[in-house]
């Protein structure tokens, strides 16, 4: 019965995509069964779901806000955030000498020298204590060199730190001042919303993995019976897995879908309700909301999970049906 | 084919199903396993599917040592035994055709060739009219003949059945029995537990008696 015939060769390979068929037949029947399954009891399965797509929901929700956020404050205008004082003695052909200078660093866009004489005009323009100046004997203000950093200061904030540091050890500079404060404080929010949202993302995949687990558990309950007899007529741990570890794809990449759309209508809620303070603070009309990368993430995410949780379950389920 | 040696089984609860049992099945052999319920038919046949394990001894089959089979290849080992239960544990939520299908689709038959063995399989138990039909509107003779052609459709060289008649009346489990030696003609082996004396008493086989977990003379 085993004999090979001539060519064997051929032969093999002919098994070999003869398997790689079957199995592919073996995939596709199962995906379809057990999305059929999952229809036959759409309320059970849509509830399902929507469990998990709130869980997969709530994380990605603060990690678009984080992502939105640091994109917003990236691309503020931030011009004129870096002042070099620069000390009374230096005189304006010096002065200028060391913008031209600061102008051919490539961190910076450009380096304008503001004399002390521009400052004091400036100030009265612009401060509404005009008439204050009168009132002394001399000009106080010191002569300063504004720099524009060449890209947002977010992204560039070590370099320029550094930069600063160095001009302030120039004998000519009086003080750097570089007005980050609020930047800092921005980062360090983000950082922690993107903590808690991770945080919170690792507790509810650990939710999702429980009911995905525990809606396969009673999957495998209900086909008991089946899986029996194909345990006895030789089916494969793999074979008897499959139908179920579909069910959790589909339940996690529903989830993850679901979770899309929810966090999708929340910006979208979220846009509307901005609306009227966008007219004072232009940036808020860039805000936009989860996109396709957004989409493809969860439901990959969706997807493992419900994978890991089905197999999870399915091998404890094994252990008691296959006996010793 | 079988062999066991020095096998014995006891339980967790300290139950002993078998004691320091040996025999042998040739290859092409018919052989009846009799005995009270209880007396260790059962687990006897478990033993041969790798349902159960032995506490000592060993079961060799085809003259390899079952022990020596790990996890993965026990379902490999499996597809190379057919065999019915006294329930036939059908599907009732799939035809008689996917039911006898199933160890084809199992074991990865080709698609193409399925069909034909099926159709062979219902043919050889009489119910090649009932492929289309549901297992639950069958009759008690019926579903456990669908059961014995799911057991063959692979076609085994070996052929296990515990108490195959035992939900059947007698004219029935005759029938089933002549079926079991049309397999045997044509070469498998096959091990059929029964308590059921006056039904095998026509067929002069061999007889595997187990009393207590033990080999035993047979009662006249």
């Amino acid at each position: 019965m085993k004999r090979r015939p001539p060519g064997g060769a051929r032969r093999t390979r002919a098994r070999w995509v003869h398997r790689l068929q079957n199995e592919l037949h073996d995939h596709r029947r199962n995906a379809l069964s057990s999305l059929r399954r999952l229809a036959a009891t759409p309320f059970q399965s849509a509830l399902t779901v929507a469990v998990l797509a709130v869980a997969l929901a709530l994380p990605a929700a603060l990690l678009v806000a984080v992502a939105e956020l640091e994109r917003i404050a990236g691309g503020l205008d931030l011009e004129g955030q870096i002042t070099v004082f620069l000390r009374r003695e230096v005189v304006p052909e010096a002065g200028r000498a060391l913008a031209e200078q600061l102008a051919q660093r490539p961190q910076l866009a450009a380096a304008r020298y503001v004399s002390s004489a521009e400052a004091l005009a400036q100030f009265r323009e612009h401060s509404g204590w005009g008439d204050l100046v009168e009132l002394l004997d001399e000009n106080p203000l010191p002569a300063s060199i504004e720099l524009v950093p060449a890209r947002p200061l977010a992204e560039d904030l070590e370099a320029l730190r550094g930069l600063a540091a160095e001009l302030e050890a120039r004998p000519e500079v009086d003080q750097v001042v570089l007005d980050v404060a609020w930047l800092e404080r921005l980062a360090a929010l983000a950082t922690l919303v993107r903590r808690v949202g991770w945080g919170l993302g690792a507790t509810l995949a650990l939710g999702v993995l429980l009911v995905v687990g525990n809606t396969v558990r009673l999957a495998v309950e209900s086909r008991r019976e089946e899986i029996q007899v194909v345990m006895w007529v030789g089916g494969t741990d793999a074979y008897v897995r499959r139908p179920f570890l579909y069910t959790g794809l589909w339940l996690g990449g529903g989830a993850g879908l679901g979770a899309f759309f929810l966090v999708w209508l929340g910006f979208r809620l979220l846009r509307l309700a901005v609306a009227p303070a966008a007219e004072f603070y232009p940036a808020l009309d860039q805000l936009g909301g989860p996109g396709a990368a957004a989409c493809a993430a969860l439901v990959g995410v969706g997807a493992l999970l419900g994978l890991v949780g089905a197999r999870l379950a399915v091998a404890a389920q094994l252990r008691t049906l296959r006996g010793p | 084919m079988i062999r066991f040696e020095h096998v014995t089984l006891r339980y967790p609860s300290g139950q002993e199903a078998l004691r320091d049992l040996s025999f042998a099945l040739e290859e092409g052999e018919f052989a009846f396993l009799t005995g009270h319920s209880g007396a260790g038919k059962s687990t006897l046949l478990k033993l041969i599917l790798l349902l159960e394990r032995p506490t000592r001894g060993r079961v060799l089959v085809k003259g390899k040592d079952l022990a020596a089979l790990d996890r993965r290849q026990v379902p490999f080992f499996r597809r190379r035994v057919g065999v019915v239960f006294q329930d036939p544990h059908l599907l009732l939520d799939r035809t008689v055709f996917e039911n006898v299908a199933l160890p084809l689709e199992v074991m990865g038959f080709p698609r193409a060739d399925i069909p034909r063995r099926v159709r062979a399989a219902l043919d050889k138990v009489g119910l090649l009219d009932k492929e289309r039909a549901w297992p639950g509107h069958l009759s008690a003779g019926e579903q456990q003949r669908v059961g014995i052609a799911r057991a063959v459709v692979h076609k085994p060289r070996l052929l296990l059945a515990d108490e195959p008649t035992g939900n059947l009346d007698p004219e029935l489990s005759a029938e089933i029995m002549a079926l079991f030696r049309l397999f045997n003609e044509v070469g498998v082996t096959v091990l059929v537990a029964t308590h059921d004396v006056e039904l095998i008493a026509p067929f002069h086989c061999r007889r595997l008696h187990l009393r207590q977990g033990r080999l035993a003379e047979p009662p006249p």
